[in-house]
């Protein structure tokens, strides 16, 4: 494997997660209503974030595809859908492990859970379309009309906790937030964003690696009238 | 902990106590799941056809 830029973002992506972690776990001190549970959003929000910047990713790959029909474009969307979907299964279980202890449940179908349900399952969709469609140019094609679908509810699944009654809190104000939360929360978000940039670009090179090796081979020439 | 003792004292102090048990698991699912899926790219790069330039 040959050194790229990603490996510098991804080694201090791991720095700054092994430091956040840390911090997380035994140096921020303990929320005031929410007490100890609340070290549980230094790893449930950002990977909301994670999942949130995959699918906005996706979604502008997808429109890239559709416009351009550059490979570059339909290899991004599959990773980036890719890299959504596990981090939105963390965010699911990170999110069912915070409501326990604080809701009380793990589940509930309030309006924030609901759509981000959706909305990592349609993407869940994409990938599996993906994999099922053999051929390239229907399979690019496909798959960013229904990324683009997908993609409408990355809007409402941000905007659900202002618009409807939820259970979920509403989206925190930084100013809000004591300052040691604060520092805590950006430094871990940061660590998730690098991580995700790294695992993006990786998944991104094994898609163009995957599409290289669908492309025809050239038929072979006659060789010149001598 | 007891749940007993928990709600007693989230009824006398307002604030919820424990759920470390919690705290582990979402902290150890992240582990698992982000090393794995790398684990599962550097697999699947290794196996991949050939190199992308």
């Amino acid at each position: 494997m040959k050194f790229a830029w990603e490996h510098v973002v991804g080694a201090l992506g791991l720095v700054l997660f092994a430091v956040g972690q840390y911090q997380g776990l035994f140096v921020s001190p303990a929320e005031r209503e929410m007490g100890d549970v609340a070290r549980i959003l230094y790893v449930h929000v950002p990977s909301a974030w994670l999942a949130l910047v995959a699918f906005t990713c996706a979604f502008v790959a997808a429109a890239g595809t559709l416009f351009t029909g550059r490979k570059g474009f339909d290899a991004l969307l599959e990773a980036s859908s890719e890299v959504g979907v596990a981090s939105g299964v963390l965010l699911m279980i990170t999110g069912a492990l915070f409501a326990r202890p604080t809701w009380g449940v793990f589940w509930s179908w309030d309006a924030r859970l609901t759509t981000t349900a959706i909305l990592v399952l349609t993407f869940f969709g994409v990938v599996v379309l993906r994999s099922l469609v053999p051929d390239p140019d229907k399979r690019a094609t496909w798959s960013a009309v229904v990324t683009i679908f997908a993609a409408i509810n990355v809007p409402i699944t941000y905007y659900s906790v202002d618009w409807w009654r939820s259970i979920h809190q509403m989206r925190s104000d930084a100013e809000a937030m004591s300052g040691s939360i604060r520092s805590v929360l950006m430094l871990n978000a940061l660590a998730f964003l690098l991580l995700g940039t790294w695992l993006i670009a990786q998944r991104y090179r094994l898609a163009r690696a995957h599409a290289r090796a669908e492309e025809p081979l050239p038929l072979p020439r006659e060789e010149a009238a001598s | 902990m007891s749940p007993i003792v928990a709600s007693v004292l989230i009824a006398t102090t307002g604030r919820i106590v424990g759920g470390w048990e919690y705290v582990w698991g979402a902290y150890g699912v992240t582990w698992v799941l982000l090393g794995g899926y790398a684990l599962s790219l550097w697999w699947r790069r290794r196996a991949a056809p050939e190199e992308a330039p």
